[in-house]
């Protein structure tokens, strides 16, 4: 396959200014450091039905309802945001996932 | 840019216990409210999140960061911190929660430097519980954190 088109991830919480915006900052972070070409964006809770993404990275507590209620191909489930070697790990699954 | 400790400016309060989740976070809304940096509205919306859409406010092992939107009355950038000794639980799989960090921001980007210096304590999030439910001063907290932000690796 020739250039990857880069994977789209959306970094989610409940209102989008605290938890998602962190994640977006660990998540471009990992990703770049991986190689893997991506797009993150945040979102809120209240945009979940407009959600269309590869990735969705959020927390346990909200991963269900992003599960429902947006398209997504893979949802990331975070339980320790301060753990870089956890989301990094469940993240970069996810990715392999998509390209298997 | 505005430091983490710049934007608590002091406003730490350490309790032995509480008597629930909603209690903790009050007492965080209200030393911004104190202070003008959020209405009193802020604080009702910060607990008002979390009733509606669960306790992923709680981040990390031991780890809450109450808040609300821009637009629910944040007037300034500005934290807070609430050390419970005791714990108390959100119901979420982090708990108990010992350090509560809130926060306002009165856009969406005055915290982005926050939000990277708080990853920087959470890297470090079992070691940083252990030492704050031990300290009994307001002075102490903020000398603890002035060193593991300082002496960051």
């Amino acid at each position: 396959m020739a250039r990857k088109q880069p994977i789209r991830v959306v970094a989610a919480c409940g209102l989008g200014t605290g938890t998602a915006l962190y994640l977006k900052m660990t998540v471009e972070e990992i990703l770049k450091k991986a190689g893997i070409p991506a797009v993150v964006e945040t979102a809120d809770a209240s945009l979940a039905p407009t959600i269309t993404a590869d990735i969705i990275v959020t927390g346990p507590d909200l991963a269900e309802m992003f599960r429902q209620r947006a398209r997504a191909r893979e949802i990331v489930a975070v339980t320790n945001y301060g753990n870089r070697a956890e989301i990094q790990e469940k993240l970069l699954a996810a990715v392999q996932r998509l390209e298997g | 840019m505005s430091g983490f400790l710049e934007a608590l400016n002091g406003r730490i309060r350490i309790v032995e216990r509480v008597g629930s989740w909603t209690e903790a976070v009050r007492i965080s809304g209200e030393l911004l409210a104190a202070d003008g940096l959020v209405d009193p509205s802020y604080v009702d919306q910060m607990i008002r999140t979390c009733e509606e859409l669960g306790p992923y406010i709680a981040i990390a092992p031991g780890v809450a960061i109450p808040h609300a939107r821009p637009e629910d009355g944040a007037r300034a950038f500005g934290l807070s911190i609430v050390v419970v000794q005791d714990g108390v639980y959100f119901g979420s799989h982090n708990d108990p929660v010992h350090l509560l960090i809130a926060f306002a921001t009165p856009d969406r980007s005055a915290h982005i430097e926050f939000l990277r210096q708080l990853a920087e304590l959470l890297a470090r999030t079992d070691e940083m519980v252990q030492a704050l439910i031990r300290l009994e001063d307001a002075s102490r907290v903020q000398a603890y954190l002035r060193d593991l932000l300082e002496n960051r690796s």
